[in-house]
């Protein structure tokens, strides 16, 4: 079990290293969250919702895919193929990661909103309702690249992956404890698969 | 005892066999070198057996256990043409990586490699900023972090120099002495003098069918 923990860290940090070393990717994911406030000031604040969770899901997309692209690239997915790692860490490290970033990128996207004049009492109940759509989509991503990289398969079928599984996320009129559960159910299927292909 | 046998083993891509029916076993505290023209599929088969790429055919064990197995990547370590290292990373950082992958503190060989390969030299640098053949260096540490009962190298003799090939050639030598089997690849037969005494057998790949005799 140490070992498990040890080797979530190592690759949450390892992910980490890699990004805030290739500032024009980060640079890119950040000033995307920040510009992309900016119309969403002009629509109404029901609209707002449903335009924050295209950006959102944008920046879910391009974390997955970049991240895995960048290792098919590089060779060092194979990683996950020759070191005793087990699949469920592999998830939940990724996991992590795609959270923490969407994180970032959710807090620069609502700060510009502030600072550009949505009613700040507003934000907090949003950002409520935004919270669990970052864990949805950050799990349902992981998961397509679990998928992907266990199966050895082109990005096209991971980024099909994904959008069949934030569909009902993107469908949904909002009930956010509808979608943190979602997220929490493509959890527990991603970590009954990564059982399965641990055997 | 056997380390690795393989048995009637195809691969074919597209229809056209690459591997076809190869037979082999390789003992325990050996190192045999495949030699064999480009597109022979040596490659192929280092990939197969550290359970990289799935055979057509064929039945292939690892200490009893399937390729790429989790309790088979415990024992197996394995060097591809491409290092496989995150050029981000400070060398030191890859390092540190991949011995907690690999649940291992580094032993006596990874050691040794670090002293005499003078990869300690480049410790603070990132990997992408080293050349190939420091690279290269940097990889074959990387690949004795868990002292691996199993060894695959392809490509033994790409971007390494004399002085350290030899070098790397000691280190498997005593690898092997420890009881752990090596098995690498090189396009060129003439490498096999390189080598030189730790190597126990030489196989042929050619036309998809392996032939091997002890030297």
């Amino acid at each position: 079990m140490r070992g498990h923990i040890r080797a979530f860290i190592t690759l949450i940090l390892k992910d980490l290293r890699v990004t805030a070393r290739s500032p024009w990717e980060l640079l890119a994911i950040l000033v995307f969250s920040s510009l992309s406030a900016i119309p969403a000031t002009l629509v109404s604040v029901e609209v707002l919702g449903d335009a924050t969770k295209l950006v959102l899901l944008f920046v879910a997309i391009y974390i997955s895919t970049q991240t895995y692209v960048k290792e098919g690239r590089a060779g060092t997915i194979e990683v996950y193929h020759l070191y005793p790692i087990a699949p469920s860490v592999h998830f939940l490290a990724k996991l992590s990661y795609t959270w923490l970033l969407l994180l970032s990128s959710l807090t620069l996207y609502t700060t510009t909103l502030a600072l550009l004049g949505v009613p700040p009492a507003r934000l907090p109940s949003l950002t409520m309702e935004w919270l669990p759509l970052t864990l949805h989509l950050s799990a349902a991503s992981s998961l397509a690249s679990l998928i992907s990289t266990y199966l050895k398969a082109e990005t096209t079928l991971l980024i099909a992956v994904a959008a069949v599984m934030v569909t009902p996320a993107l469908l949904s009129k909002g009930n956010p404890a509808t979608l943190a559960l979602l997220g929490l159910a493509y959890t527990i299927v991603a970590l009954t698969v990564a059982e399965l292909l641990e055997d | 005892m056997h380390s690795v046998i393989v048995r009637n083993l195809w691969k074919r891509f597209n229809g056209n066999p690459i591997l076809r029916g190869l037979n082999a076993s390789f003992e325990e505290g050996s190192l045999t070198v495949i030699t064999g023209p480009n597109g022979s599929g040596k490659t192929t088969l280092i990939r197969i057996v550290a359970g990289l790429t799935p055979p057509s055919e064929g039945f292939i064990s690892v200490y009893g256990f399937k390729p790429g197995s989790y309790k088979a990547r415990r024992l197996t370590s394995v060097i591809l043409d491409k290092p496989l290292l995150y050029e981000e990373l400070t060398v030191e950082e890859n390092l540190e990586l991949f011995k907690t992958l690999s649940g291992s503190e580094g032993g006596k060989f990874y050691e040794v490699a670090l002293e005499t390969l003078g990869v300690t030299r480049v410790w603070r640098r990132r990997v992408g900023e080293l050349s190939h053949g420091w690279r290269r260096r940097v990889d074959f540490a990387r690949s004795l972090i868990a002292e691996p009962k199993l060894l695959l190298v392809d490509e033994i003799t790409t971007a390494f120099d004399n002085e350290s090939l030899r070098e790397a050639v000691s280190i498997l030598d005593s690898l092997t002495r420890s009881g752990s089997t090596v098995i690498a690849t090189t396009p060129n037969p003439g490498d096999v003098e390189l080598l030189a005494d730790p190597v126990k057998r030489v196989c042929s790949l050619r036309d998809g069918v392996l032939e091997c005799e002890a030297i």
